[in-house]
This record gives C-alpha cells, structure tokens and sequence, in this order.
C-alpha cells in the first residue's frame, strides 16, 4: 500500500511540477511580450530613448530567469532568444527601424515558442 | 569537464536510489518489463550526461517518472492477480512427467536445442528423467527430477542427522570492527580478546576476516605482513 501511495505521490507531484513550470514561463513569456510592445509603440511614436530602456529592462528581467530557463528549457532555445534580445538593443542604440521592428518580431515567435513547447498540449506530447 | 563530471554522479545517484527502491528482484531476476526498464534508463541516463544542451531535469525527470511507473505496477500486481498475470505472464510446464509439452514449447518459441541446453545446464541428460520443467516468467527454467533421478538424502534413510548450517556472521573486516554483529550474536570483548591472543594478534586491526556464528564457532584470518 504504501509503494502504491508513494508512486502514486511523485507521479501526480511531478506532474503538477509540470504545469508550475508551464504557468511559470507562460507567466514570464507574456511578461516580455508586454515589454516588447512597450519598446514597439516607443518605436514607432519615435521615442529611442524609451525603447532602449524597455529593452534593457527586458535584459535585466531576462538575466534573472536565465538559471531557471536554462534548467527547464533546452539550452540552445533560450541562447536563441537571447542573441535576438540582443540584436534588438543594438538596433535600438543604432536606432535602425525596420531592423529592429523584425528583430522584435522573430523574438516575439521565440518567446511563444519557448512558452508553448512547455505547454500540456495534445501536439506536445505526440 | 566539471559539467560533465557532477552529471553523472547526480544521474548515478538518482539510477541508484531508484534501484535500491525498486528491489533486488530488478538486479537478480529481470521480467521483461523490468529488462525494458533497464534499458531504457540507461538510455536516458547517458543522453544528458554527454549532451550538456539538454537540461539535466530533462534527463532527471523521466527517470523518477519511469521508476514510480514500475512501482505502482508492481504494487497493483502484488495485489491483483490478474494484472500480474496480465503484465508478468505465468509460468509454462514444458515437460510434464517426462513428456515435452510441443504445444507449450511453439507457444512459448522455445527450441528444442534450447530446452535440450537448459537440461544440460542442470545436468540432466534426457527430458525423461524430468518430472516437471517450468519455464518461468523471468525466462528461466526450473527443473523438478523424478524421484528415483534424485540423490539420496538422509530423509530417504529415515536417519536423523544434527541440524549444523549455522552461517557464519562477519565481526571484523579487513582491520573493522563490527560491533553491531557482534551484538548479534552476544559476544563480548572479552571474547574477542580471547580470539586475538589465540592467534598471537594484539589488535583486531591486524585482522583481515574473522566471522563466528551462534554457536560461537570463529574463523579468523590475519592480514598478511606489510598490509
């Protein structure tokens, strides 16, 4: 009975493991999107400066995450997200528009992807 | 290096603890289930350890998932019979009263050369001296002889023999002491004491093995010199 119990216990924990981590990074990934829009509008309104300071702030917040995402995620998808972070600042200081409003968007579609690939989601399993 | 190196022993320490859990039957007798276990642990052990790009909890997860399966289905087969028998199989007669069971043997794709070389593993020659075969669900054969294939034992002379398997208990190993045993068995250290001087040894550090057991019979072997 109690190696019924127990087995049944570290299943249903790390399953609930699972979907922390799951709200967690979808928690995060939102997060950042916002941020990106905030640096988008700047952009687009014509505001540099603003821009460059929601991108270092999204950094920031970035380098803080950056143990917990490298524990759950692979670590070449979150290297991927980063470099294009990255490339965002630098078009940002450089205040190149279309280069940057790109950039943005290619992290935009791998932050979801980040966020979806730990989703409980019928595609995900198979 | 140092990445490589605190993988492996934290995927070693989790396959091991898992193992200790799960039993010895998963080390000694592996049921097909147990055996489809084992490799694909080892499989995900090693994947993480060599490819640093792969979180180490997706290794480390899977793992504990794979061993709490294993647990649970053979914590509902200890209770169910049905579901063991559904997840284990049950045993097969193969030979029955010195009769090979053909049907059985397709039925379980058991050759002929591989009964024949099982028989011989347990030194029989011909499936007639056999009264029952087994195979078992771990894939091994048990074979019962007949009455007259077997040796004499003194229950067939109806002689009453002294009961004298005493198994021997380990009190000092190579140089340690192991109270804990000596406890067991109630001995003292006056008794080891005893032991010692016999062997003209001073300290039980220059002992390599003394074992004893309840009748308080010891066998003592002293290290070599220079040891």
């Amino acid at each position: 009975m109690k190696a019924l119990l127990l087995s049944c216990a570290v299943l249903v924990l790390l399953f609930l493991v699972g979907l922390g981590n799951s709200a967690c990074l979808s928690a995060r990934s939102d997060a950042w999107q916002r941020q990106l829009t905030a640096a988008e509008t700047s952009v687009n309104d014509g505001d540099w400066s603003s821009a460059q300071t929601q991108l270092a702030a999204m950094h920031r917040t970035w380098e803080e995450a950056e143990p917990y995402l490298h524990t759950v995620l692979h670590h070449e998808e979150a290297e991927k997200a980063l470099v294009l972070l990255s490339q965002c600042r630098l078009f940002a200081a450089l205040e190149d528009e279309a280069a940057l409003l790109s950039t943005i968007e290619q992290l935009r579609c791998q932050l979801r992807h980040m966020a979806e690939a730990e989703e409980l989601r019928f595609i995900n399993i198979f | 290096m140092t990445t490589a190196f605190f993988r492996t022993v934290i995927l070693y320490g989790v396959l091991m603890v898992g193992l200790r859990l799960t039993g010895k039957r998963q080390l000694g007798q592996l049921e097909p289930t147990e055996l489809v276990l084992m490799m694909l642990l080892s499989d995900l052990a090693a994947v993480p350890m060599q490819d640093f790009a792969i979180p180490l909890l997706h290794g480390i997860i899977p793992i504990v998932v794979l061993l709490a399966l294993s647990t649970l289905l053979s914590a509902v087969g200890f209770r169910h019979i049905r579901f063991r028998d559904l997840l284990w199989g049950t045993p097969t007669v193969i030979i029955r009263e010195g009769v090979i069971q053909q049907q059985e043997m397709a039925r379980c794709r058991l050759t002929v050369d591989e009964l024949l070389e099982e028989l011989r593993l347990q030194g029989v020659c011909s499936p007639a001296q056999v009264k029952f075969a087994v195979l078992e669900t771990g894939g091994q054969l048990s074979v019962l002889l007949r009455a007259d294939q077997q040796g004499v034992t003194p229950q067939h002379l109806h002689l009453a023999v002294e009961d004298d398997v005493h198994p021997g208990v380990i009190v000092i190993s190579n140089g340690r002491l192991l109270r804990e045993n000596m406890a067991k068995l109630g001995l003292d250290d006056k008794w080891l004491d005893q032991q010692l001087s016999r062997h003209g040894l001073h300290h039980h550090r220059q002992v390599f093995l003394l074992t004893a057991d309840s009748r308080g019979n010891a066998e003592l072997i002293a290290k070599e010199v220079g040891r």
